[in-house]
């Protein structure tokens, strides 16, 4: 990434204005979420953005059911290359549930990913 | 100062020219445009302009609702004093006329066409919101959040080597080209999106309306250029723009930033030439330089961090309980709930609750009063 541009100012770019903004329910008490695939809890948020930030997580449905882990690679090395920017790890629907919690925790938290 | 970053150059296959990683690839220095601020409130200001440029004038009739010899009756025939229509032997004889709300009266105010239909837009800010448009233009996430389908291209700011472009003649070719790049999914999703425009614009040469797809910028110096943007000129979605004259328009549609942009080799390399650099001027445009950024690392987060800033600051109020702010800043907490803050304000609580007080049960009087040693002692007084 060049100079001039940094989570904060993609953040401030992005926060009024995106393609994956969604916003539901009466004015007075909207809820934005949002559409980006790296975004676990689907808010619209500087935090969970996996857009903005220089790490993301997401969890996905793969193909036939499976489960797909996205995670971002060094943005500092690939910020601008979205084709080899992700790392995908595919489950199969096979694995129990409770094997792939503890395969997401220790590809995201156990090795101090984020 | 860090390296100065390149560019890799992609060949018509979609690999990068000159060997995959061999040191031998070809690359390019990212011109001085694309360091330019992205700065969304100067595009989204010229772009509303630049929108309204192109408009033609356009009114109702001088005369409509007016042609027709109509006086107020006056008052005394208990009708509103409204002009009406004289004569008679019609039913249009004694209707009202003129007024708004008239039927066939005329319109609310009726559009003139010397209404302002332009606007001037000062030339600096246009040149700013090109240059910062082009920025945005090679990050990825702003291309992202535009809504352009990205996520096969190898590299942002995507650049073509001219072979790839030096015999294309054929819109086949040109197809086969944003295939292998993948770009074309981002044509995919421009063709798909083809839907018929809602309302009166259909009659009027804007039946259909679709997603912007690639922008495709060429060096119209080039031999092949004018074959090229033949080639790319009939891809939904795709439009093609010449080096020397980009248009905020295409580059930021709907004043949004970050278009999808497929540069050639030779547009890329004369970038330099057309916009210059923060302090060399532009060789095209007249006493232009482009503009620097106010903060020389956007990294805003890491400035605030950074161990400078901290050793200079001043601890923060409340040290580790402020938590939310308040009057005080201090984060209330509940006794009934935390007990640390219960123990804080009533120490006996941890005797008391150690002792279980608190369930223990009352203890009964077995005797009932009549029968009991001190009525006996009270009635034998004497």
């Amino acid at each position: 990434m060049s100079s001039n541009v940094s989570s904060d100012i993609l953040w401030a770019i992005t926060r009024n204005n995106s393609s994956y903004i969604v916003k539901r329910g009466p004015v007075k008490d909207q809820i934005i979420f949002t559409r980006e695939p790296l975004s676990l809890t689907n808010q619209h948020t500087r935090k969970h953005s996996g857009l903005v930030n220089e790490k993301g997580v997401g969890v996905q449905a793969g193909e036939n059911g499976n489960v797909v882990i996205i995670t971002k690679r060094n943005a500092e090395k690939h910020g601008n290359k979205p084709a080899s920017l992700y790392n995908k790890t595919t489950f199969s629907k096979h694995k129990s549930n409770r094997k792939i919690y503890s395969a997401i925790a220790s590809a995201v938290a156990k090795k101090s990913y984020r | 100062m860090a390296t100065r970053p390149t560019v890799t150059i992609y060949g018509a296959d979609g690999t990068p020219c000159g060997g995959a990683d061999g040191a031998d690839s070809k690359t390019a220095t990212l011109p001085s445009v694309f360091k330019a601020p992205i700065r969304p409130d100067i595009v989204q200001q010229v772009h509303t302009g630049m929108a309204k440029n192109k408009r033609q004038p356009y009114s109702v009739s001088e005369k409509a609702g007016h042609q027709t010899s109509a006086e107020s009756w006056g008052t005394g025939r208990a009708v509103a004093r409204i002009p009406r229509v004289s004569g008679g032997g019609t039913h249009r004889a004694g209707q009202a006329a003129f007024g708004n709300q008239c039927r066939s009266g005329r319109m609310f105010a009726p559009t003139k066409v010397w209404r302002r239909w332009h606007v001037k837009i000062n030339l600096g800010q246009k040149r700013f919101a090109t240059a910062s448009a082009l920025a945005a233009s090679a990050a990825a996430p702003l291309v992202q959040a535009r809504g352009h389908r990205i996520s096969t291209v190898p590299e942002l700011p995507l650049v073509i080597a001219d072979s790839a472009f030096a015999t294309m003649n054929k819109t086949r070719a040109a197809v086969e080209l944003l295939k292998s790049v993948g770009a074309y999914q981002d044509v995919t999703k421009a063709s798909k999106s083809r839907k018929i425009r809602a309302g009166k614009g259909k009659l009027r040469g804007r039946r259909h309306r679709q997603r912007r797809g690639p922008l495709v910028i060429i060096n119209p110096a080039d031999e092949n250029a004018q074959s090229v943007v033949k080639s790319f000129r009939n891809i939904p979605g795709v439009e093609t723009a010449s080096v020397t004259s980009l248009n905020l328009l295409q580059l930021a549609p709907g004043g949004h930033l970050g278009r999808f942009v497929v540069w050639t080799e030779s547009a890329f390399n004369v970038l330099n030439t057309v916009y210059g650099t923060t302090v060399t001027p532009s060789e095209l445009k007249k006493d232009y330089l482009l503009p620097s950024n106010i903060v020389s690392n956007a990294d805003i987060s890491r400035l605030i961090n950074s161990a400078e800033v901290q050793a200079v600051v001043r601890p923060a109020k409340g040290g580790s309980r402020q938590k939310k702010g308040g009057k005080a800043g201090v984060l209330k907490k509940n006794p009934l709930k935390n007990r640390q803050v219960l123990l804080r304000l009533n120490p006996y609580a941890k005797a008391f609750s150690e002792q279980k007080l608190g369930c223990a049960k009352e203890e009964k009087v077995k005797e009932r009063p009549g029968k009991t040693e001190t009525f006996k002692a009270i009635i034998n007084t004497d």
